[in-house]
């Protein structure tokens, strides 16, 4: 459902996008009105959680890096 | 011509002139009644279904508001037939977000991603982890399920039995996974004590074996609260958590009263 649009080029970046797919989709004011584009919405949630943890995973493997998770460029 | 919606300001935040929203469509405001007005764009037909791309849109436009002041973000996906129509919506609860705008004033979301135990990774946290373990005890909860499970078996020989032990298993696993979320969660606010206005906790999907903590902090805390953050994680290795943020308040943007 997300397409081709998902070449991630970094674990990092996979972890980003995760988390930014768990806010924007799930969460967030909701006014009613025509919710016109989020048919596909679990699926991105789905597809966000699971680049997340297999992401999580790939990092821990390769560094020890854990703390800080880079913070989305503007 | 439709319109999308990407969150909700008080008067006087002004979209970047250059700021592009979904589709490239420029930015603008819809004042509404009250303390209320609405960053939104036009909405061109034949968008197609909802991408990544499209979410990072999404949220870019939403940063560039919290850039200047804390907006209420609006979750993706909402559009509206007109500006009229947006604005109808919006006049019909003007006191409710007037006081949600209010909530989120000088805030920012930052979120901790905590993975449980049985997340998927290196066996490595097993020893030594803090979590609470408590295997006893839980045998006596699948009464409703278990009754279930009888009949699909057939009640009878050893694909049933094993029915019923995969499902007791499961429900071990998520229970005990709820009480390590329960224990990490503490952990995490006691930390965090002084430097969060508010929490929110997801809850744990099952088979996800993670959970978020979110915290709505005043802008000039972030610093603060990331070192609380990255000092409990090194105060205790078994500990697996990232944090993300600044955030728009996406899990603080709820209507209040609704």
């Amino acid at each position: 459902m997300v397409g081709d649009d998902i070449e991630p080029v970094s674990d990092e970046e996979r972890l980003v996008l995760g988390e930014l797919l768990n806010h924007v989709l799930d969460k967030g004011v909701v006014i009613a009105g025509d919710v016109t584009i989020s048919v596909a919405d679990i699926d991105l949630i789905r597809v966000g959680l699971s680049l997340y943890l297999t992401s999580v995973e790939t990092l821990e493997r390769s560094s020890s890096s854990r703390g800080d998770l880079p913070v989305l460029p503007d | 011509m439709a319109i999308y919606l990407y969150c909700l300001t008080e008067p006087g935040c002004e979209p970047p002139a250059e700021l592009r929203g979904l589709a490239g469509e420029a930015v603008r405001v819809v004042a509404a009644a009250g303390r209320v007005a609405a960053w939104v764009s036009d909405l061109p037909e034949g968008l197609g279904p909802a991408t990544a791309e499209l979410a990072r849109a999404h949220d870019r436009v939403v940063r560039a508001a919290l850039a200047h002041e804390t907006p209420l973000p609006a979750r993706f996906g909402q559009s509206f037939a007109s500006d009229a129509a947006l604005r109808r919506e919006l006049d019909s609860r003007t006191a409710a977000l007037e006081r949600s705008l209010g909530r989120v004033r000088g805030g920012v979301e930052m979120t901790v991603r905590v993975l449980l135990s049985g997340a998927s990774g290196p066996e490595t946290t097993g020893a030594g982890r803090s979590g609470p373990r408590a295997r006893e005890g839980v045998h006596t909860q699948g009464e409703v399920e278990t009754a279930g499970a009888a009949g699909v078996a057939g009640g009878a020989g050893g694909a049933g039995r094993a029915y019923m032990a995969r499902l007791r298993e499961r429900q071990q696993e998520s229970a005990e996974l709820k009480r390590e979320a329960e224990f990490l969660q503490a952990r995490v606010a006691r930390a965090v004590d002084g430097l969060a206005r508010e929490e929110v906790c997801s809850s744990v999907m099952p088979g996800a074996h993670s959970f978020s903590l979110s915290h709505l902090v005043a802008r000039e805390a972030v610093g603060e609260y990331r070192l609380a953050v990255d000092s409990l994680v090194k105060s205790d290795p078994s500990l697996r958590m990232l944090v993300s943020g600044p955030w728009a308040p996406y899990s603080f943007a709820r209507i209040a009263g609704e």
